[in-house]
């Protein structure tokens, strides 16, 4: 897909004459993923793996943005760390017995959207019950 | 603190697949005009609201966009503070008045959102939230749904009585022709209706909505009927999770807080308000940090019909709010500040509140990032 993307790109910039051209060029800005931003964001993964806490607050996502439709439905969580540190993050691995506000969880690294036009996997922290 | 409001408009809101951004701006352009009898050749400034021209229209001029298609050549600005760039547009047009710089100011507010699918729309209103947000895949649903689960953790509210602020802004807006939805709807009908984000269900959300709203703002004087008596702005973290306090809302403690001095007031005053209900929990949350109820109590009022039109006191979202009478982002706070305008002028027709004096708006940016209040006084 991301190939195809990338060529479909690579043609209408070579054709860029007309609205519906810009059109689907807005279209392709928007699902692009810069690979630099991924790369300074990632270095602060580290700093937060393997964390202990509790869960503060989580819904269940039935409606998603784009890039996470595969995933639908899907748990967000607040979880609270030491020094009153909080995250937001997916809760995965969990039985529904798990989705409850105090739930112990621990963070752990994840693939987190669909790749990007560059076809880069991004990845960050989840939560993971810890019980 | 006083700048007169000459004229308002509001475009109808909803799926307006046959109307352009321009068509839009163009009809309440007219409309504010030939109602404040101004010619557009007194037009010293223009503030745009709108939040997504730019991550779904890609368009980045918006001022002169807008004011290539009006005829002027004044200075025009966009204003972006997510949902709440409205609000902000027309505190910052209010400024501009109150510098002496500017006679008379059209404000416009307007999005268009409709033309794109809805997982484009949710993620470019994530724009307005934090990286950690946009990386989890949270949604706003998904924010407002995680400030609800606290609330009723803390305070026992009930998922019936977040269905009664959905019954209560349809039924308003069925009175309201400008209307999104002007079906009114039972409190079984928003419990059954389909989960967006647990517990949050499809009729506790306001909707994606195209629509327009303009002000003119000049110096208060004998020709304006209603004035602006106080306009506060007040920020907060832009991502949920830093807050100390999920109940509520600083932003808006901090600028409801503000403009209650700066209008000399207190909540009690206040006859009429729109408040920012994108969801029915931030209607909850909101009546508290306005001080409308004490915490903890908005839910149970509002089911007991407290804000309703006809039998509460201050009656809230006329128009049938965020909820009901729709949400285009950008074009929201300024179409509060029509709402309440007209209100106050006595212009509301069906849903006109009786005697209504003083009026507030209060508009959110993100999940309480910026909060923008105006409070307006019948002169």
């Amino acid at each position: 897909m991301a190939q195809e993307q990338h060529a479909l790109f690579t043609f209408l910039k070579k054709i860029n004459t007309s609205k519906v051209t810009d059109c689907l060029l807005g279209w392709l800005k928007i699902i692009m993923l810069s690979p630099v931003k991924i790369w300074r964001n990632q270095k602060k993964i580290k700093s937060l793996l393997f964390l202990k806490g509790k869960i503060v607050s989580y819904t269940q996502i039935y409606v998603p943005p784009a890039g996470f439709e595969a995933q639908a439905p899907y748990i967000v969580a607040i979880a609270e760390f030491n020094k009153g540190l909080r995250i937001i993050a997916q809760l995965v691995d969990y039985l529904d017995v798990n989705l409850k506000i105090g739930q112990k969880v621990i963070t752990v690294l994840r693939r987190t959207k669909d790749p990007g036009l560059e076809g880069i996997i991004p990845y960050g922290i989840k939560f993971k019950p810890l019980d | 603190m006083k700048v007169g409001i000459l004229a308002g408009a509001t475009s109808n809101f909803g799926e307006l697949w046959h109307i352009s951004p321009r068509q839009m701006v163009r009809e309440v352009t007219d409309e504010v005009l030939k109602e404040a009898r101004l010619p557009k050749s007194k037009i010293d400034a223009v503030f745009v609201g709108n939040m997504l021209s730019s991550s779904l229209g890609n368009q980045d001029h918006l001022g002169a966009f807008f004011a290539e298609e009006l005829g002027l050549s004044v200075p025009s600005t966009k204003v972006e503070a997510a949902c709440a760039s409205g609000g902000l547009s027309v505190h910052l047009a209010a400024l501009s008045i109150l510098s002496g710089q500017y006679r008379h100011v059209l404000v416009i507010g307007v999005e268009k959102m409709t033309d794109y699918k809805p997982e484009l729309v949710n993620r470019a209103l994530m724009g307005a939230g934090s990286d950690g947000e946009r990386e989890a895949g949270a949604t706003f649903s998904a924010l407002y749904a995680l400030i609800a689960r606290v609330h009723m953790a803390k305070y026992g509210t009930k998922e019936i009585e977040l269905a009664q602020v959905a019954v209560k802004n349809h039924y308003h807006a069925s009175l309201n022709s400008h209307a999104q939805f002007k079906k009114q709807i039972t409190l079984k009908q928003v419990l059954k209706s389909p989960p967006v984000s647990s517990p949050l269900k499809i009729l506790d959300c306001s909707p994606i909505t195209d629509g327009a709203a303009a002000l003119i703002l000049s110096p208060s004087d004998n020709k304006s009927q209603v004035s602006i008596i106080a306009s506060q702005v007040a920020t907060d973290t832009l991502g949920l999770s830093q807050r100390e306090d999920l109940t509520s809302l600083k932003a808006s403690i901090i600028a409801a807080t503000n403009a209650y001095r700066q209008a000399g007031i207190t909540p009690l005053d206040i006859d009429v308000a729109e408040v920012h209900d994108c969801f029915t929990i931030a209607e909850i949350i909101a009546m508290e940090d306005l001080g409308f109820f004490p915490k903890g109590e908005a839910a149970k009022n509002i089911f007991a019909k407290k804000t309703w039109i006809g039998i509460g006191h201050p009656v809230v979202n006329t128009s049938g709010g965020l909820k009901a009478a729709g949400h285009p982002v950008g074009a929201t706070g300024v179409k509060q500040i029509v709402e309440i305008f007209h209100q106050l002028n006595g212009t509301s027709g069906n849903k006109q509140v009786e005697n209504a004096r003083l009026g507030l708006t209060h508009n959110v940016g993100g999940s309480g990032a910026t909060c923008v209040i105006h409070i307006l006084k019948k002169n």
